[in-house]
């Protein structure tokens, strides 16, 4: 903070005291204002300004309050990189895979604590938090344990030895399922989360003590096959990255309904969940662990079952519970946080009368990696597809009886989506297309028919709220912005159909001298930027329904030449060239243009 | 001026406009509000001898003319004029965003009704002898016709706030909770010292002066702005039209020259660097206050004095 002496601040405020007879006309502020002045008239106003409170006052009065219609709107951004390292070590540190044993020697035949999964609702909740707690492939015999709903239970039990017949829960990505048979146990931490930060509090100094041993094993559980202990959760994420996301699932203890999800770009083999959550601790690479794999199988506890019970005779042989330390125990509780680069689509599906439409299938595609996740909505109408990737996705909503609605570049930003769509009732040229069933369609209710599925892809069908228009990305945008051109007589022209017929746009935004000749345009997206004689730069933000003038300077040194060539890389960098030669760019989407130093 | 130099300034003007008037004239579209192009060669006329001072070039003249707002200006005095569809033009671009302005300007829903229920009567402008006096008649369109407006408002609210400031009671003030003691101390003090000079080193006055004499129009400006009137750095930015952060490094790098100029100044004077130093660092406050230079300007306070006004306005505003 700039500082002057007190007394220097006096003597300015002493020349203002003097006071001023005239003051210069409103037209000569505004054009001050406007940066419209010569030089010349620009000292005189500056000189008046200098000494005169009251005009000051109204030039900073007189600012267009809407210096909004120079910006350019800056496309949503996604987190900050440190937000993300945020996340990520927030990953690292929940992602720690914690496994602790129940061995009740003494109770062989008891049930395991086990708790049954949890009902979880089809959750908007932005962390998914999945759980999975398994036992490492030690030379102990540890017996994973699946902290459920009943955190507290499982918590406060932990340490009692335990019967293993413990149905335990696999944690570990689908195609690794093969190869790592011993899953233990997980659970779907979406539902509770309040039991999560007991369940994890208990658990987290076994996974600290765990974490050393574990941790020069970095990405691959130890074979379980030949090992006593042999619970191993591989939550090593392959590079297909499948996971599994608790959404709308069956209440009783069975399991979650799966659905399968793309994380994204976890490749490389990140590791997560069972035994790796300790290696994930220690390596850096935890960070890009996107998400945690639990899939909460109680089918698969069943089938293993057997070999748990295995497990425990060969563990009361070794007197598992009496070695079975903290430092012996590893638990995992594979948690999947939501990372940085993970978003969500979300919605409610109507049809046109406003009725919500339960049981539509909801499929978005991510159209950069071509990975597609499925879901449907619910009674309310709603879906809710979250850990997704950020990236493009096309989602398609169909149902039967109505037309398919299909929205593409929907972009996913590490930030839930909402996007509501209105399913169009189907036509009956459409019904015709449909299979035998289809005479049952009834074509103005929205409600039946639920046989027929149409596949019509209309995308002019679909109603687009304001909302989703502004997340369509810029690809969408240039289809409906058009291409532009400048005709000889300096008329803008626009063509929808690449350049088949061409329609004039006004361009009139105020303070433009209608005789400035316009020259050239350039367009990205809705940005389009239009260049004319006499430093003229015109600007729409919406696809030119709407130009405001850009007036190009810096300092006194304002752009009069005419501009001869413009061209924007992206809606932030553009750069114009002048009849003279001289070049200015801007960086900010022509918030601000520089002169080229090495121009003129 | 004497009538012979009026006449030739008008004649090079007029020769100036001669070659671009009618294109001006098309563009401007006048005849639409019903202006003949002859007459809208006078305004453009009465519009130039304004501004233009005498011996201008008749280059700069027709560039002049040239960066006017034509289209605006002819709109602006069709409906000075009184035509039907220059009003309805005019409303139709106008009539929301005048509010909006007045809105931006008093930050007050009923006061800026008012301001732009005030303007719009002095646009109008019918007087009670049913004669169009219309403000838009002395519109030259040098900036754009919006941009005008709202500097209109922005006039208008200040005279305002002037004429309300006269006739705020004490009681008011009081309970405003305006600090009698901090504020007019200062300017007292401010004054007493230029009034009681012997407080400080003689020699510290005309430095200063001289300094700040040898600033540039905008980098007083900038500094009046900043230092005086409590500007954010973005608002001085927006009135000069450069990033803010260019306003940042100059208001920086001029308190840091001021200083140095007056220490160097002080110098010049003979005074050594730590001596310079000190003075320059009084605190203006602690000085000696002449109790006399004191009542003086508290008995001045009764009129208007533009920087107590601003002062106040600046509060309100924020």
């Amino acid at each position: 903070m700039p500082e002057l002496p007190k007394i220097v601040i006096r003597k300015l405020a002493e020349r203002e005291l003097r006071p001023d007879v005239s003051h210069p006309d409103a037209d000569l502020l505004t054009a001050f204002v406007e940066c419209a002045l010569p030089d010349r008239d620009r000292g005189t106003v500056l000189r008046h300004l200098a000494d005169c409170p009251s005009c000051r006052e109204i030039v900073a009065l007189a600012q267009p309050a809407e210096v909004a219609a120079d910006t350019v709107i800056s496309p949503p951004r996604s987190r900050s990189r440190l937000a993300f390292l945020r996340w990520g070590a927030l990953a690292a540190c929940a992602v720690l895979v914690v496994s602790f044993a129940m061995l009740r020697q003494r109770q062989p035949g008891d049930v395991p604590l086990l708790a049954k999964n949890q009902t979880s609702v089809p959750s908007s909740e932005p962390r998914s938090i999945e759980q999975g707690s398994v036992a490492p492939a030690s030379d102990k015999a540890v017996l994973g344990y699946a902290d459920t709903g009943d955190a507290g239970r499982g918590v406060a039990n932990q340490l009692t030895p335990a019967a293993p017949a413990a149905a335990p829960i696999a944690a570990l990505p689908r195609e690794r399922k093969s190869e790592a048979p011993a899953m233990i146990a997980g659970y779907d931490a979406e539902t509770v989360p309040g039991t999560h930060s007991k369940a994890e509090r208990a658990l987290m100094p076994l996974a600290r003590a765990a974490a050393p041993r574990r941790a020069p094993s970095p990405t691959r559980a130890p074979s379980p096959t030949n090992d006593s202990a042999g619970f191993v959760a591989n939550g090593e994420i392959s590079s297909s990255n499948v996971t599994t996301q608790s959404f709308g699932l069956p209440l009783n203890g069975r399991s979650v309904s799966h659905l399968s999800r793309i994380a994204p770009g976890v490749g490389a083999g990140a590791p997560v969940g069972g035994v790796m959550g300790a290696s994930a601790a220690a390596q850096p690479s935890a960070a890009d662990v996107k998400t945690g794999l639990v899939k909460a199988a109680k089918e698969k506890a069943a089938a293993s079952d057997e070999a748990v019970r295995a497990q425990q005779q060969g563990l009361a042989h070794g007197d598992a519970l009496k070695t079975a330390d903290a430092g012996t125990r590893t638990g995992s509780v594979a948690k999947a946080v939501r990372t940085g680069h993970e978003g969500g689509i979300r919605g409610l599906v109507t049809d046109p009368s406003g009725a919500v439409v339960p049981d539509a299938n909801v499929t978005i595609t991510n159209t950069a990696t071509g990975l597609s996740l499925a879901s449907t909505t619910n009674v309310a109408g709603l879906y809710d597809v979250s850990s997704v990737p950020a990236g493009p996705y096309t989602i398609a909503i169909s149902k039967a009886g109505f037309q398919d609605f299909v929205r593409s570049g929907v972009n996913v930003e590490p930030s839930t989506v909402a996007l509501n769509a209105t399913l169009q009732v189907g036509a009956v040229s459409e019904a015709v297309t449909v299979e035998a069933q289809a005479s049952s369609v009834d074509t103005t209710s929205a409600t039946t028919s639920p046989t027929t599925a149409y596949a019509p892809n209309d995308k002019d069908a679909f109603r687009a709220s304001s909302e989703e228009m502004a997340n369509l990305p810029s690809l969408v945008a240039a289809r409906q912005a058009g291409i532009w051109q400048i005709t000889a007589a300096g008329n803008l022209e626009r063509s929808f159909d690449g350049g088949k017929s061409w329609e004039t746009v006004p361009v009139l935004p105020a303070g433009v001298n209608p005789a400035a000749r316009l020259r050239v345009v350039a367009a990205t997206g809705f940005q389009v930027w239009v260049g004319g004689n006499g430093g003229v730069l015109l600007h729409s933000q919406d696809a030119g329904s709407r130009f405001t003038n850009v007036k190009v300077h810096k300092r006194n040194f304002a752009l009069t030449g005419d501009i001869v060539a413009l061209a924007f890389s992206d809606a932030q960098h553009g750069r114009l060239e002048t009849a003279e030669h001289e070049v200015w760019t801007t960086t900010d989407g022509g918030k601000t243009w520089r002169p080229d130093a090495g121009a003129k | 001026m004497n009538t012979n130099a009026t006449l030739q300034s008008a004649l090079g003007i007029t020769s100036a406009l001669q070659p671009v008037s009618g294109g001006l004239c098309a563009q401007s579209r006048c005849a639409e509000w019903g202006i003949p192009h002859a007459d809208f060669e006078q305004i453009l006329l009465a519009v130039g001898a304004k501004y233009l001072p005498e011996g201008t070039q008749s280059g700069d003249a027709a560039a002049f003319f040239k960066s006017l707002k034509v289209e605006e200006l002819a709109l602006a005095r069709g409906c000075a004029a009184g035509h039907e569809r220059a009003w309805e033009v005019f409303l139709t671009r106008y009539r929301e965003k005048l509010f909006e302005m007045a809105l931006s300007i008093a930050r007050d829903g009923a006061t800026a009704r008012e301001l732009a229920d005030s303007l719009y009567a002095d646009l109008y402008g019918v007087n009670s002898r049913g004669e169009r006096v219309s403000k838009l008649a002395s519109y030259t369109g040098r900036g754009s016709l919006e941009g005008w407006l709202r500097t209109v408002l922005a006039q208008e609210f200040i005279n305002r706030y002037r004429k309300q400031r006269r006739t705020t009671s004490l009681d008011e003030e009081i309970e405003q909770g305006r600090q009698f003691a901090a504020q007019p101390v200062e300017t007292a003090a401010l004054a007493a010292g230029s009034e009681s000079g012997s407080a400080i080193d003689p020699r510290l006055d005309p430095s200063i002066t001289s300094v700040l004499d040898s600033l540039t129009n905008e980098d007083r400006y900038v500094l009046a702005s900043y230092f005086l009137d409590g500007r954010t750095l973005a608002d001085v930015a927006r009135t000069l039209g450069v990033h803010e952060s260019t306003i940042s490094r100059r208001v920086d790098k001029l308190a840091r020259g001021l200083r140095k100029q007056i220490l160097s100044e002080l110098g010049r004077r003979g005074m050594t660097r730590r001596q310079a130093e000190e003075c320059l660092d009084t605190d203006v406050r602690d000085l000696k206050v002449d109790l006399r230079a004191r009542l003086t300007q508290e008995s001045r306070a009764g009129t208007f004095s533009p920087r107590e006004a601003l002062t106040d306005s600046t509060e309100t505003s924020k």
